[in-house]
């Protein structure tokens, strides 16, 4: 089975290691769940997958432009529009849906001539997955998705996930809204320690009468 | 659907989808909704439901037809079997769970006389 291979020896900032031998391989068709403590270094990892942070190491599995990436900072041009931020995905991104993010968008009733510096936290959250999952990438990476987002957008972003993964596509989530999101992952990641927990299936940690956030307590505790 | 989060996820849909075979609310012969449509439904994996439908065809619950998709069986006889199959399980389950208090035969047949009928 094809895979994505990430094997970084080393990242740090300044003389802070945040992730050392760090291995994690990931089939595609999955969605992994990754989790960790805070400030263990996911959006670190995020940031060295999608080539904004410079590390010592290797990817595998993956070329150039491949990847899609819902970032936790506002990133974003603040005094674009929405409509602005969508046609500067389509220019940059040619495999962008730009109908169905237009569609998606007017569902959420946000008025697509709102700058993005008028947007409120979830409202910023929501337009910037909508941007993120329209592109047609191999490898999606979403930082929090569901921080600051009420029901309806939950359940948008939860529905939108589970209707649009398929066997060639790689989903990796750092989130710790776990009840919304555990029956959605296939996998589960812990970083700990700089490093990471081998990969494990949800439903095998369930085989052992465990939940997942019963699972993610034992792998961070000892 | 609330899910125990201790217990296999396709585990719990298996048994939700036969209860609703069971009871008729899925009718013999009748149309299963589609994988990706019933993940929406149900808040989880589509391959969770992959197991589920590969499962009961398994136990010729259900069936496929090439590319109509999946349907409730309409051997009537082998649904009255698994119908007797699964709810002597739940029998069991039952009398498991209050196995600590009373293993009296006669105080459980008792009890549920007293019962029956108040639920």
């Amino acid at each position: 089975m094809e895979t994505f291979n990430i094997d970084i020896k080393e990242k740090k900032y300044f003389n802070n290691k945040v992730l050392q031998d760090f291995t994690l391989n990931m089939p595609y068709g999955s969605i992994v769940g990754l989790l960790g403590l805070n400030g263990t270094g996911k959006t670190t990892l995020f940031d060295c997958i999608a080539g904004l942070e410079a590390y010592r190491g290797n990817m595998f599995g993956l070329s150039c432009g491949e990847f899609s990436y819902m970032c936790i900072r506002r990133n974003l041009f603040s005094d674009m529009s929405i409509k602005d931020a969508v046609n500067f995905y389509a220019d940059f991104y040619k495999d962008f849906d730009k109908k169905t993010a237009l569609k998606e968008l007017a569902a959420t009733r946000l008025n697509i001539k709102q700058s993005i510096r008028s947007l409120s936290a979830g409202q910023y959250r929501i337009v910037t997955f909508i941007l993120a999952i329209n592109c047609d990438s191999k490898i999606y990476l979403f930082d929090e998705p569901l921080s600051n987002l009420d029901i309806i957008y939950k359940n948008f972003v939860i529905e939108k996930l589970i209707s649009t993964i398929s066997e060639e596509k790689i989903y990796i989530v750092a989130s710790h809204e776990l009840p919304d999101l555990e029956n959605v992952f296939s996998h589960i990641a812990v970083i700990k320690e700089k490093e990471c927990a081998p990969l494990i299936g949800v439903e095998e940690i369930r085989e052992q009468g465990k939940s997942i956030s019963d699972y993610y307590k034992g792998e961070v505790i000892c | 659907m609330q899910f125990k989060q201790n217990e296999t996820i396709y585990t719990q849909i298996e048994k939700y989808l036969k209860k609703r075979i069971f009871t008729g609310e899925c009718a013999p012969g009748e149309r299963l909704p589609a994988i990706r449509e019933f993940a929406v439904l149900m808040k989880v994996n589509p391959n969770t439901i992959v197991k589920v439908y590969a499962d009961l065809e398994q136990e010729e619950l259900i069936f496929s037809e090439r590319t109509n998709g999946k349907f409730v069986t309409d051997n009537i006889e082998l649904l009255r079997v698994e119908k007797s199959k699964f709810i002597q399980n739940e029998v069991r389950d039952f009398l498991s769970s209050i196995k600590d208090m009373t293993e009296n035969e006669q105080d459980i047949i008792n009890y549920i006389r007293e019962n029956y009928g108040n639920v």
